[in-house]
């Protein structure tokens, strides 16, 4: 319950923070920027939500159903963009397509146009620019989800429509697609989750969403309690978003009328179709994934003395130092709150539920939501120990290294949680009865049954925070200390001020470390199919 | 491809998986308003047949009727899609959608507003008592519930012909009879051609009109029931309709000689090494008093509820332990003096390969 009510606390923060009466700024911000960000933001989460249903739905249906040259590569590669965070292939892309990158460059080299009024090119630094940005890194949420719901269809169910009269596209979109509606659903609602937290992307396209507005207010017109009424009304967005996601998860239960499983038949594709195929499978992973990294991989090449010569190391040092306690404090917190879940009552579980609801809340909103509570305690020790015994003890808490850690915390807990829950999952309470028999005590079940178990799940759930703390960026940005650097947080800089290549180096460590993950997803996406293997 | 006219054919059929010969050879033809059975135990080749003609399955070789018309030539290469075929299929795990209601489910198949037909699948939804039920998803039907929305599925567009595959094996025991003569009745009013798959032998005497035994690929035996069970063509279809007590001999006069007497062997030649395949119901036991039969002891007794299985030993150089299935309640102590007849028509010789 306490371990819940640390994680619910910034949340809580903000609701406190925005609801009570404040400078009038709200006045001001709802009538001028406001419907600005509401516009945005929404604008945004319609792109990039179309944009990943369609390119994750059509990548997993091919791969699933038909074989084309190249199909078991496409099957683990379509997630590599995965490890790619929207803000890196934005820099990427930007200096590529900008008006002094390469390729317009050499447009105006072959066409010999000279300036821009010459010819009309899109502009990357754009709401369009930031969904495509986003579209191409975030379909592996829907990619995923909608090929483990394709893989579980039993075969017979669209073999069944077949002979009720209904050809190929028709048994897709009429059995095949709703079956696999509430997984898409998932996998959309997580994409726009991700929407709303990006910060990098639109801070740097200057797109003005909710995220970038709760910086600008915060950073630049020095109020809190505006900062926090933006990021409260960001959060009913997203408690939305979370509705409708637990909503489709409801009807989850009967995706399944049958036990029976066969192999589900891939058909061969013909020599058109199957080039058209894999082009179109090739496309989110070129763009996604094999162009920023080449790109990265040629200036970090090229540049890395100069990088390496900086701070580099140093950032790297705080990035990793960061990232793994983080990892490690929060698996171990998870694991505790899913035993908890496990053997309490409904109200633990209860408090679990919302401890893990972290997950849900933009990184920018948490940043918010951690700072104010941090610094009212600092404050109070600050007073009661100046008070007592005449020490100013300033600062203890806020704005310091530990505000970044409980915010990593508190946002990735649900990763680690649901690892645990899963592994703890796997232990029946048969097999605890089982060993207890045998004659092994209660914490000999947990050392040689529950652990064993456990270890591969807690791994899994370690390496998802640990990367994702690497890729953090609003939080990062929000609550670091002063001239305190992360990898994130020094390519964002750096990027920002149009320097990409002198930390392509940095860009390229964290699209690596975000590789690791893509790994496991895809080896637990291999087990999925309780058929086995697949017919050849 | 009209209606109920026509029926189904394979004609030469043969399929494999890879090195594996599944179906091999196999010629037969499904009339309209008939029920035939193919039997044989799972992995003899009846499934892949069935989704041969449904056209779930690409067909290699021979070729395939439907109404007279071919739908899968494996020389020309035709292939008419599944959906094209008209054909019912029930799965043997009825593989109802999820997503949608029993109704749904029942007029997934029909095309457009097909007003007559609609109609009709809330008649035979009613008929079949399942009324209450239109509009609850199939997670929360019942075993027989969801085989019978399956089975109106399959029916709702009139298919030429209707394929089941083992569609009773997921019901469990106490429902399955009454389910059987529900399905039966269903499928004498539609009229439809109908191949039916199990591997169970009672099931399967039950529905079929027309018998198929199956075996490796092959079509062993064909016919009707009755001729299936008294005159099996070889020991591998006796052996099917249960556990049967199994003796080695040799023919001779027509004959052969066994511990509980000698067993017609018409055809055989003199001196043949045969075997020979008594049922349990073969086996009469009768008194000590009695005067005909073979004098025996008995060794074991189980009631099984209609019938009691009793072992019996007969003396003799070697002595022969025989399994007998005796009507009613039938329980005497081990060792009890008793007389074992046999029932000719029981009885079955094969020359041993």
């Amino acid at each position: 319950m306490l371990v819940a009510a640390l994680a619910a606390a910034p949340v809580a923060a903000i609701a406190v923070l925005a609801l009570s009466p404040s400078d009038g700024i709200w006045h001001h911000l709802a009538t001028t920027v406001l419907p600005g960000y509401v516009v945005t933001s929404l604008t945004l989460m319609v792109g990039v939500g179309l944009g990943t249903a369609f390119g994750g739905v059509a990548t997993a249906w091919l791969v699933t159903m038909y074989r084309f040259p190249g199909r078991r590569v496409f099957e683990w590669a379509l997630l590599l963009p995965l490890a790619v965070p929207a803000y890196v292939n934005a820099y990427v892309f930007t200096d590529f397509l900008e008006y002094a990158g390469p390729l317009q460059t050499a447009l105006r080299d072959v066409f010999g146009w000279t300036n821009r009024q010459d010819y009309w090119f899109p502009e990357i630094r754009s709401a369009g620019g930031a969904i495509a940005m986003m579209t191409l890194v975030l379909y592996p949420y829907v990619y995923l989800l909608a090929r483990a719901a394709f893989l579980s269809q039993p075969a017979c169910v669209l073999e069944v429509s077949r002979t009720l009269g209904k050809g190929p596209w028709a048994s897709f979109f009429r059995v095949a697609l709703p079956l696999a509606r509430p997984a898409i659903a998932v996998g959309v609602s997580l994409v726009l989750m991700e929407v709303l937290n990006d910060f990098g992307t639109v801070d740097f396209f200057a797109v003005n969403t909710f995220t970038a507005g709760i910086y600008d207010v915060w950073m630049n017109m020095n109020s809190t309690a505006g900062a926090a009424q933006l990021a409260l009304v960001l959060l009913l967005f997203v408690v939305a978003l979370v509705l409708i996601e637990r909503h489709s998860r409801r009807d989850q239960r009967f995706h399944q009328t049958t036990t029976r499983y066969k192999a589900l038949p891939t058909q061969p594709l013909g020599p058109a179709a199957g080039a058209l195929a894999m082009v179109f499978c090739a496309l989110p992973i070129a763009l996604g994934f094999v162009f920023p990294a080449a790109v990265l991989g040629r200036y970090a090449l090229q540049h890395y003395q100069v990088t390496l010569e900086g701070d580099f190391l140093l950032h790297a040092w705080h990035s990793l130092a960061l990232a793994g306690t983080s990892a490690l404090v929060a698996v171990a917190v998870g694991l505790f709150l899913a035993y908890g879940a496990r053997l309490g009552g409904a109200a633990t579980r209860a408090g679990v539920r919302v401890a893990s609801l972290g997950y849900a809340v933009p990184g920018a909103v948490l940043a918010v939501g951690v700072i104010v509570p941090m610094a009212a305690l600092d404050n109070s020790v600050d007073g009661f120990m100046r008070a007592t015994f005449g020490i100013p003890t300033g600062l203890l808490l806020s704005g310091t290294v530990v505000a970044v850690g409980y915010g990593y915390l508190v946002r990735f807990l649900a990763l680690s949680y649901g690892a645990g829950e899963s592994g703890l999952a796997r232990v029946t309470p048969a097999m605890d009865g089982a060993a207890r028999t045998l004659g092994a005590t209660p914490l000999g079940v947990l050392r040689r049954v529950h652990l064993p178990m456990l270890r591969g799940s807690l791994l899994t759930g370690g390496i998802l925070v640990f990367v994702d703390c690497m890729k953090e960026l609003p939080m990062t940005v929000i609550l670091r200390p002063f001239n305190f650097e992360t990898l994130a947080t020094f390519v964002h800089q750096y990027a920002s001020d149009e320097l990409l290549e002198e930390c392509a180096l940095g860009a390229l460590a964290i699209v690596a470390v975000g590789v690791l993950p893509v790994v496991f997803l895809s080896r637990s996406l291999r087990g999925l199919r309780p058929g086995g293997e697949e017919a050849s | 491809m009209h209606g109920t006219t026509g029926g189904l054919a394979f004609e030469g059929v043969s399929h494999a998986f890879g090195p594996k010969v599944v179906v091999d050879d196999v010629t037969i033809a499904v009339p309209a308003g008939a029920l035939t059975c193919l039997l044989g135990p799972s992995g003899c080749g009846k499934t892949t047949l069935l989704r041969l003609a449904a056209g779930l399955e690409p067909l290699r070789q021979g070729r395939i009727l439907i109404g007279g018309a071919v739908v899968a030539d494996g020389a020309t290469r035709v292939a008419v899609p599944p959906e094209r075929r008209n054909v019912g299929l029930m799965f043997q795990d009825y593989a109802l959608f999820p997503h949608l209601t029993l109704r749904q489910n029942v007029a997934f198949g029909l095309a457009g507003r097909n007003d007559d037909r609609r109609a009709w699948v809330d008649e035979a939804i009613r008929r079949i008592g399942l009324d209450g039920l239109a509009d609850k998803y199939p997670h929360t039907l019942s075993g027989g519930q969801q085989q019978r929305a399956a089975l109106l599925r399959a029916l709702a567009p009139q298919p030429g012909v209707l394929l089941l595959d083992e569609p009773f094996s997921g019901l469990d025991v106490t429902r399955r009879a009454q389910i059987r003569e529900d399905t039966l009745a269903l499928l004498r009013d539609s009229g439809v051609a109908t191949l039916m798959v199990t591997h169970d032998p009672e099931e399967a005497m039950f529905m079929a009109d027309r018998l198929m035994v199956m075996d490796g690929g092959r079509v062993v035996q064909a016919g009707p029931p009755e001729e299936i069970y008294f005159k099996p063509a070889s020991a591998y279809v006796a052996g099917l309709f249960g556990k049967v007590n199994r003796l080695t001999g040799t023919a001779r006069d027509g004959r052969v000689d066994t511990a509980v007497g000698p067993v017609p062997a018409r055809g055989i030649g003199d001196g043949t090494a045969v075997e020979v395949l008594i049922r349990p119901e073969g086996l009469a036991v009768l008194p000590a008093e009695a005067v005909h039969g073979t004098p025996a002891r008995t060794r074991f007794a189980r009631l099984l509820g209609r019938s009691s299985h009793v072992h019996v030993a007969i003396a003799g150089d070697p002595p022969v332990e025989m399994e007998a299935r005796v009507r009613d309640v039938y329980l005497p102590a081990d060792g009890t003096e008793v007389r074992v007849e046999l029932d000719p028509r029981q009885a079955f010789v094969f020359p041993l390969a």
